[in-house]
């Protein structure tokens, strides 16, 4: 089935920004969706990569490189020279997932039937260049959680076990989502996310049943529902595109950056994680506006998301973060 | 009302609704994603799956297991197979074929890494899920994320053999509906009215009120209509969004008119009040939720709201018992099949193959193999884990403490469960007042549930100290029972005055105190007395002893000193 169309989703406009802003900038990081179900988390995510355009692989490479690329890797493609176009990878990571499945481990079948040493790629292989998904990312494991943030971070999967030694490159977005009523993730982890959204169901009826009235049309008809949508999506992609192509020309100014720095200061942000991510986001940003020097505004608009998961917080205090997040804006740039 | 379709059924009774489930979700299977039939073994459910399969052809009807593995979801080699013909032999994944109906047997024990790939499934139109809740615990259900995606939520509890006799459409009645599905109007309409009700009901999600309209609009079809009409709203509502009540509707419509000024409230407290909730107020069209509300049998939501109530602390944070297997140390590897999850210890299986080789060469010379392993070498790697902790806070909130104590007492509890939560412990807590101990919140690591619940604990009353720790002992034996390592954290005074038949008898409380404090202490569960009184007396002292717990009292700790106390205690006792 054809995901929903991105710019069919009602509302939830900050959920769509934060992955918008991360399909102009990976860089960014991963984005935290946590929120009630049934609100168009993992829709979106699918969405997003309908959206984004299609990336150009070498045939038959597992691990989606281009051909420029693709000097010493395993895949044993007859061609390494011929290029497909293949659509952004998304990524599902089921929990209870094994760390084998997800890294890759020895290619049992081969080692068994043909006595051969060769590597099974995982589903990080498969991201490589998209995007990871994990709903329930605070049921996951621990120990998988860190071991995806390590490789998110460095872009590569290093793989050492069983005789076996690996390496190739993993550059994904990781999308977590999930709702904190289960469980929480461990600061440490929080972190490590770019940006962080909040969603909630539609407080409006009327938005509730056009939300339902679309899903029905596209339920009952998807290839008309998607033909209606088409120009808007392709519209969307477009800007993204250009988007991407403005980014290392749209400028910061030294005010911008200490802007940056002062509002992670005042909220006192461990480490330079928030304000790196503050700056990128803002850029990514202002390049989506197509504006030619990243601005204010456009940090106010960021910083909700970019920083909400880094307040150094007691557990237990009642006021939420986004809250306490748009105080200090207000504070830090009253002036 | 002129219907073409089949029998009409009693919305009133609960055996006619699960049949008009089953009927209606053989209709349009793929888009209602399945079914949750809440009821013990018994011939009733096995009257109701009898003419499941039946109705769902030409879907397949397959059990899946929730410790299905992998390779049986998925599809994967067979490595035993593979290992004798000398070639690749797969095996196909239920998860992968065709559309298939699964039945999903003791779904309550399923864990979320079963769920979630469930939901994948489903949420990929992959087929249609029936999962059987055999329920004997309120607080163990289905993972949440499955039960979002079963359109009905169906119980077969309290009817009758002799109800049983109703047998709903036929295959050639289901299979008519499913070529009308498509002529049937309103889809939008009734959703419309769907979302109404949901709101009024407090349900968030907006699954349910779009999986209604699916089965209202099936329910028509079956029935023969060219559009849902009112019969065919009141069967979704009853089977899609009244279980999934979160509260009763403002005027509830068998009552009078006059409506209570004050909403009714069927749970105090368990998570309504988000605020993404719902406010009625405003929103509703209040004209067709009290039309829909009218249509329902009298009492339903009422029933449901009290099982709720009861129950509350069911359904939403079922606690994982993570497979120990998955981390820790590596143990000694050991023969074994494969299965999900676990490791080939390649080495170990290489060494135990290794002596055959000359005599299994001579028995297959024609073997290009340059190592001939047979399933018995397989060697499994293994791991040491260490068990999840859960921490289960037993705390007395009756009038003897609740005057002075009860604030430095929650003071202090909110710093334990901070540091629980940064080393990733579970907790629980009970309280205690008035004629019985209450779980006020089962094994969880969230957070906002426990803040939430901490500060809307109320205080007074006498203090029913023998139920306060025998909820503690048998959470606590559940926990183990789900592979947790469980200790209790007492805090009382240690002075209660009612008995566990919730008599106000100091002698028969006493005894039943010290009757569980002794079968706490033979289970050898690690127990800690936190005194809370002002002026610590030996009755608590004493307590503690029976328990062999350690004793604290909390006059002399303040809240930093006290959570290293139990930080301290626990690490010596695990």
């Amino acid at each position: 089935m054809q995901p929903y169309p991105f710019s069919a989703i009602v509302g939830q406009a900050e959920m769509k920004e934060a992955l918008v802003l991360t399909a102009i900038d990976p860089s960014i990081g991963g984005v935290l969706v946590f929120g009630d179900r049934g609100t168009g988390k993992s829709t979106a995510v699918r969405a997003l990569a309908a959206l984004l355009p299609a990336i150009s692989a070498v045939v038959g490479c597992p691990y989606n490189r281009t051909a420029d690329d693709h000097h010493g890797c395993t895949c044993e493609t007859e061609t390494p020279k011929k290029e497909e176009m293949r659509p952004t990878p998304v990524v599902d990571l089921p929990l209870g997932a094994t760390e084998d499945r997800l890294v890759g481990a020895l290619d049992i079948e081969r080692a068994l039937t043909r006595g051969e040493k060769a590597f099974e790629p995982g589903l990080l292989a498969r991201a490589n260049r998209g995007y990871l998904y994990i709903d329930e990312v605070n049921l996951l494991e621990d120990h998988l959680v860190d071991l995806l943030l390590d490789v998110a971070a460095s872009g590569e999967n290093i793989v050492e076990r069983e005789g076996l030694s690996f390496r190739h490159p993993a550059k994904f977005v990781i999308v977590g989502s999930g709702n904190p009523e289960e469980g929480e993730l461990r600061p440490q982890l929080l972190d490590r996310f770019g940006l962080s959204v909040e969603v909630t169901s539609p407080r409006e009826i009327s938005e509730r049943v056009e939300v339902i009235r679309r899903r029905n049309a596209y339920e009952m008809d998807t290839r008309a529902f998607l033909k209606r949508w088409r120009a808007t999506d392709t519209r969307l992609r477009n800007t993204i595109l250009d988007a991407r192509s403005r980014l290392a020309d749209t400028a910061a100014a030294d005010e911008v950056l200490e802007d940056c720095a002062r509002l992670c200061i005042a909220l006192g942000s461990d480490g330079l994680r928030g304000e790196l991510t503050l700056l990128r986001a803002a850029r990514a940003l202002a390049a989506y506006d197509g504006a030619p020097a990243v601005g204010r505004e456009h940090i106010i608009r960021v910083a909700p998301m970019a920083l909400r998961h880094r307040l150094r917080r007691d557990p237990l205090d009642e006021a939420g973060s986004t809250l306490r997040v748009r105080r200090i804006l207000d504070e830090a740039f009253a002036a | 009302m002129t219907k073409t379709g089949v029998d009409p059924f009693d919305l009133a009774n609960p055996w006619h609704r699960a049949v008009a489930a089953r009927d209606i979700l053989a209709v349009d299977s793929l888009a209602l994603g399945g079914l949750l039939l809440r009821a013990r073994h018994g011939p009733v459910r096995t009257r109701w799956l009898d003419g499941l399969g039946d109705a769902l052809l030409p879907l397949p009807l397959r059990r899946l297991h929730p410790q299905t593995p992998d390779e049986a979801l998925y599809g994967a080699i067979d490595v035993a197979a593979t290992l004798q013909a000398g070639q690749t032999v797969r095996c196909s994944g239920v998860l992968t074929g065709p559309p298939t109906a699964v039945v999903v047997p003791m779904a309550d024990t399923a864990e979320h890494g079963f769920a979630a790939r469930l939901s994948q499934w489903l949420d990929a139109r992959g087929g249609v899920a029936i999962a059987l809740d055999e329920g004997n615990d309120p607080d163990e259900r289905a993972p949440a994320s499955l039960m979002e995606r079963l359109a009905f939520h169906i119980s077969l509890d309290n009817i009758a053999l002799r109800d049983i006799g109703f047998t709903g459409a036929t295959p050639d009645q289901i299979a008519a509906a499913r070529a009308a599905l498509a002529k049937v109007q309103d889809l939008d309409r009734v959703c419309e009215q769907f979302v109404n009700i949901a709101a009024a009901l407090g349900i968030n999600s907006l699954r349910p009120p779009a999986m209604a309209g699916r089965a209202a609009v099936a329910a028509a079809a079956l029935a023969g209509l060219p559009a849902p009409e009112e019969p065919e709203i009141a069967l979704a509502t009853a089977l899609v969004l009244a279980p999934r009540l979160q509260r009763l509707p403002e005027a509830p419509p068998d009552a009078d008119s006059e409506a209570p000024d004050e909403p009714p409230a069927p749970k105090e407290d368990s998570g309504t009040s988000d605020p993404g909730a719902f406010d009625p107020k405003d929103a509703p069209d209040e004209v067709s939720v009290e039309a829909a509300m009218a249509q329902l049998p009298p009492g339903l939501l009422e029933e449901i709201a009290r099982a709720l109530s009861s129950g509350k602390k069911g359904g939403r944070s079922r606690v994982v018992a993570t497979k120990a297997a998955a981390r820790g140390r590596f143990a000694p590897s050991r023969p074994g099949q494969i299965t999900a999850g676990a490791r080939i210890d390649l080495l170990a299986t290489m060494r135990r193959a290794a002596p055959w080789q000359p005599i299994r060469r001579r028995t297959s010379p024609d073997s290009t193999a340059p190592i001939l392993i047979r399933p018995e070498d397989i060697a499994i790697s293994r791991r040491r884990g260490r068990a999840e902790r859960v921490a289960i806070f037993a705390v007395d909130a009756s009038g003897s403490t609740a005057m002075g104590r009860l604030a430095e007492c929650k003071g202090a509890i909110e710093l334990l469960l901070a540091e629980a939560y940064q080393r990733r412990d579970h907790v629980a807590m009970i309280i205690f007042r008035g004629l019985k101990a209450e779980v006020l919140l089962p094994p969880t690591r969230s957070l906002v549930q426990t803040k939430r619940r901490l500060a809307s604990v109320p205080g007074g009353g006498p203090t029913p100290l023998a139920s306060g720790l025998e909820q503690a002992l048998l959470l606590a034996e559940a926990s183990r029972h789900r592979g947790m390592d469980p200790s209790i954290v007492l805090m009382t005074d240690g002075r209660g005055n009612i008995a566990l038949d919730g008599s106000a008898d100091r002698e028969a409380a006493l005894a039943d105190l010290q009757d569980i404090a002794d079968a706490v202490r033979r289970r050898g569960v690690p127990a800690m007395l936190i005194d809370i009184a002002r002026l610590p007396r030996p009755a608590a002292s004493a307590l503690a002893e029976r328990l062999a717990a350690s004793y604290l009292p909390l006059p002399v700790v303040n809240a930093r000193s006290l959570s290293e106390a139990v930080q301290s205690q626990w690490d010596t006792t695990h």
